[in-house]
């Protein structure tokens, strides 16, 4: 297999790239994946010191549309990634900003005793501005609820019911252990609805957002220490769902093309990852879903973020809710909602963000569904600031068509 | 997904195609593409039958007969030409993209280099006459991909009166860099075709029509160009560029409205490599995925996957070609020593190399047998033709996907 960088080499300069780029369609300060991308690569390439030819790297929002449109199989955003953790190298590591909001368990951590508290801070106006001044954080970026209690603690209370006929781990990530462990209990209700039995093994954060603001080496060591703790479970149960689509991506791929890890460890737990989408419809391939969802007079759209792509499982969210009697689903039209992680948080960033997501806030607009459904955590915090409507992961549909009581 | 879908791999003019036919068949589909395909890099017309061994055709369905006996068309025959060319103006109508044209006679197609090349299908804002009186060859100021000067001089040497000309753009969020879709990006916007209009009418003054890159909208199907050419006030036309085609991404973004509505679902971005068979029947097509192969069963698989461009089509070390995704055998491209013929997009030996197939689109073994009874192989990935030199691209796409899903249509959904 190539290296990222090697992967230039098969361009052909056909722009394919440039006509999905959500970033550069709006702003003159990313001149797009081709020009960033193969052609930038040839002036980094054998250069190990001085400055990046191009500091406009920085506005890459990594959302890897342009590699999934490629018919070359560039791995173009990668490149660009690559290419920012040497442009931070270059400037002496992370900032501040990119040091704090890439750490989501330490806000949690800190924010958790005093969690009504903080979540008042965060609505505060002033705060946000001071905020936005000293940290370049933006004012209006949509910030997660700070949680009173964890996902963990939760799980540890949690009794699993007896009769399960197979198990596996679950991954649930930093956005499920400090904001949403609703969410995380949701994943839990519909697995176990099935019969599987879920472990709960000792993990941390995968280090994403580290290794898309171009700290690979903080990242590094995060992916290293997470590699370490879900090798068990890669070998038993051997299969690891994980409800955060960029998360399990990262897992699935980034530890091997970005980070350069390929060891044996690494590769069992790569391969060991399922998303949770993707485990449930492998269960009804195998006809051991459980069917029988309640009606859901609802309607909703469906906006599948740009990191499920990356997976190559196609959306298996639509294919779970049209299971769902009653829920009419329309799915989205845009590529990326805009805020891509961490990027759309970013004071010099978030009206780029916000004008990538222009076309779904329109479609959801038009539509006027009862709500939004989408995988990934940071997306459905953007979709929901954006739009005012709640944003439900697919899993949290399916629970309730279940019957539990709770979100949807 | 269940086990009866009909699994389609490719994304380009013969992909999309079935795959729309097929859904609209009632079939369960499912998509399959390692990333966009020719929709992006063509004209952004639909070529039946340009040249045959070297001479411009005028009537391509009649030129069909002087093809070999192994041709895509003379395999599929005159009706499932005829069938692919009519379903495709109905749809591509139905999205907001009218074309004319009819399979009779071949129409000019206008190039950036002011040059005519010879299609069949053209959409309607490429479609409107341009040779007789005075015509104004307009750039949008700033637009690198399009010389005003360069077609004015091609077309004045075809004996049109053409003279170059530069509108001025209003301000918008490009000043440095841009590219043909964020321009028609921008086209697509009310406001900005208003403050855009009277600049193109004022340095076009005199012109009885004027000629334009292809960039006028993206979004919205043909109505930003129809809307443009009133408040511009005299016939827009529109000129073929370099890639990426924004006439092709008009269509690729119809097709794929088309395909959620039916239900279709994507999986892109990753390359099929490999099948699972029981007997003579494909079970699984197995792609790539993020850390593990991925398996969608499928009743029935269809490859759409291109020839060598497109990369259906791999060679070897050896210098012999591979059939990318079921190992299927690749006939026409006899001796490595073609890979060195002098002109790579002229008559070069890899351009008709392909999957040899029989009249229901089945690939052979060189002995003639079918090598699976449910794989059907359509488009550039065929032997026996020559998209580029031809120029028979969307034509056999079209031909073989019509004939792809009546041939399936007959298959009992189990």
């Amino acid at each position: 297999m190539l290296h990222v960088e090697q992967t230039a080499d098969r361009c052909i300069k056909c722009n394919v790239c440039n006509t999905v780029c959500p970033v550069s369609a709006v702003t003159d300060l990313f001149p797009g994946p081709k020009y960033e991308g193969p052609q930038g690569q040839r002036f980094r390439a054998g250069i190990d010191t001085g400055d990046s030819p191009d500091r406009s790297l920085d506005y890459c929002s990594g959302c890897g549309l342009c590699t999934q449109a490629c018919p070359e199989g560039v791995l173009i955003a990668e490149i660009n990634q690559v290419a920012r953790s040497r442009l931070v190298d270059d400037r002496g590591g992370l900032a501040l900003r990119e040091n704090l909001i890439s750490r989501p368990p330490l806000m949690g951590r800190l924010a958790r005793p005093v969690a009504p508290l903080a979540n008042l801070l965060m609505a505060s106006r002033p705060f946000r501005v001071a905020v936005e001044k000293t940290i370049r954080v933006h004012r209006d970026a949509p910030m997660p609820r700070f949680s009173s209690t964890s996902f963990r603690s939760w799980a540890r209370r949690h009794r699993p019911p007896a009769a399960t006929t197979r198990s596996v781990a679950y991954f649930h990530g930093c956005a499920v252990q400090e904001f949403e462990p609703e969410m995380g209990a949701a994943v839990v209700r519909v697995l176990e609805r099935n019969r599987v039995r879920v472990t709960f093994p000792r993990q941390g954060c995968c280090g994403l957002p580290l290794i898309s603001n171009g700290g690979f080496e903080a990242g590094r060591a995060l992916a290293t220490r997470l590699i370490g703790r879900l090798r068990g479970a890669a070998g038993d149960p051997g299969v690891i769902v994980a409800s955060s689509t960029s998360c399990g991506m990262t897992l699935k791929a980034k530890y091997r093309e970005l980070l350069g890890m390929d060891d044996d460890a690494t590769r069992s737990v790569s391969q060991a990852v399922y998303d949770i989408c993707e485990y449930l419809v492998g269960l009804d391939e195998q006809g051991e879903l459980d069917r029988s969802f309640r009606p859901l007079q609802a309607r909703a759209v469906y906006h599948p973020p740009c990191q499920l792509m990356a997976h190559g499982i196609g959306a298996p969210a639509l294919d779970l809710l049209a299971l769902v009697p009653g829920l009419q689903v329309e799915q989205s039209r845009a590529g990326c909602c805009g805020t891509a992680g961490t990027y759309g948080t970013k004071v010099e960033k978030y009206q780029i963000a916000m004008d990538v997501g222009h076309s779904l806030f329109d479609q959801v607009a038009e539509t006027r569904p009862d709500f939004v459904v989408c995988d990934s955590e940071t997306c459905r915090w953007h979709i929901a600031k954006a739009t005012g409507l709640p944003v439900y992961h697919p899993v949290q549909v399916l629970d309730r068509a279940y019957g539990a009581q709770a979100v949807v | 997904m269940p086990a009866d879908a009909v699994v389609v791999v490719g994304a380009g003019p013969a992909g999309l195609a079935a795959a729309v036919r097929l859904a609209e068949g009632g079939h369960q589909v499912r998509l399959i593409a390692r990333g966009n395909g020719f929709t992006h890099w063509g004209a952004g017309a639909v070529d039946l039958l340009g040249r045959v061994r070297g001479e411009r055709v005028e009537r391509p369905l009649e030129a069909i007969g002087q093809l070999p006996a192994d041709h895509p068309y003379r395999l599929v025959g005159e009706a499932a030409v005829r069938d692919g060319l009519d379903w495709f103006t109905r749809f591509a109508a139905a999205a907001g993209l009218a074309h004319a044209g009819d399979p009779e006679r071949n129409r000019d197609q206008v190039t950036a280099l002011g040059t005519m090349r010879p299609t069949c299908l053209l959409p309607a804002p490429a479609a409107g006459p341009f040779r007789s009186g005075r015509v104004a060859v307009v750039n949008f100021e700033g637009f690198r991909d399009f010389s005003p000067a360069l077609c004015a001089l091609g077309l004045r040497r075809a004996g049109v009166d053409a003279f170059p000309a530069t509108a001025p753009l209003p301000s918008w969020n490009h000043e440095r860099y841009f590219t043909a879709v964020e321009l028609a990006q921008a086209i697509d916007d009310d406001g900005f075709r208003r403050r855009l209009a009277p600049g193109i009418a004022r340095v076009a003054a005199g012109a009885e029509a004027v000629l334009v890159p292809a960039v006028l909208g993206v979004r919205r199907g043909h109505e930003p160009w129809a809307d443009l050419e009133r408040l511009v006030g005299a016939s827009l036309v529109e000129a073929a560029i370099p890639p990426p085609s924004v006439p092709g991404l008009r269509l690729f973004t119809a097709y794929r409205a088309r395909l959620d509505t039916l239900g279709v679902r994507w999986q892109f971005g990753f390359p099929a490599v490999g099948i699972e068979r029981d007997g003579d029947r494909v079970t699984a097509l197995r792609s790539e995925g993020a850390s593990r192969v991925i398996v969608t069963r499928c009743r029935e698989l269809v490859l759409a996957t291109g020839g060598v461009a497109g990369h259906g089509i791999e060679a070897n070390r050896d210098g012999t070609l591979a059939e990318v995704v079921a190992g299927l055998p690749v006939a026409r491209f006899a001796d490595r020593l073609g890979f060195l013929a002098d002109r790579f997009l002229g008559e070069h030996p890899l351009g008709a190399a392909g999957v040899r197939v029989d009249a229901e689109l089945r690939p052979l073994h060189a002995s003639g047998e079918p090598v699976f009874a449910n794989v059907r192989c359509v488009g550039g990935l065929l032997a026996g033709h020559d998209p580029t030199v031809e120029g028979s691209r969307e034509g056999v796409a079209l031909a073989t996907a019509a004939r792809a899903a009546e041939l399936l249509a007959a298959t009992p959904v189990s």
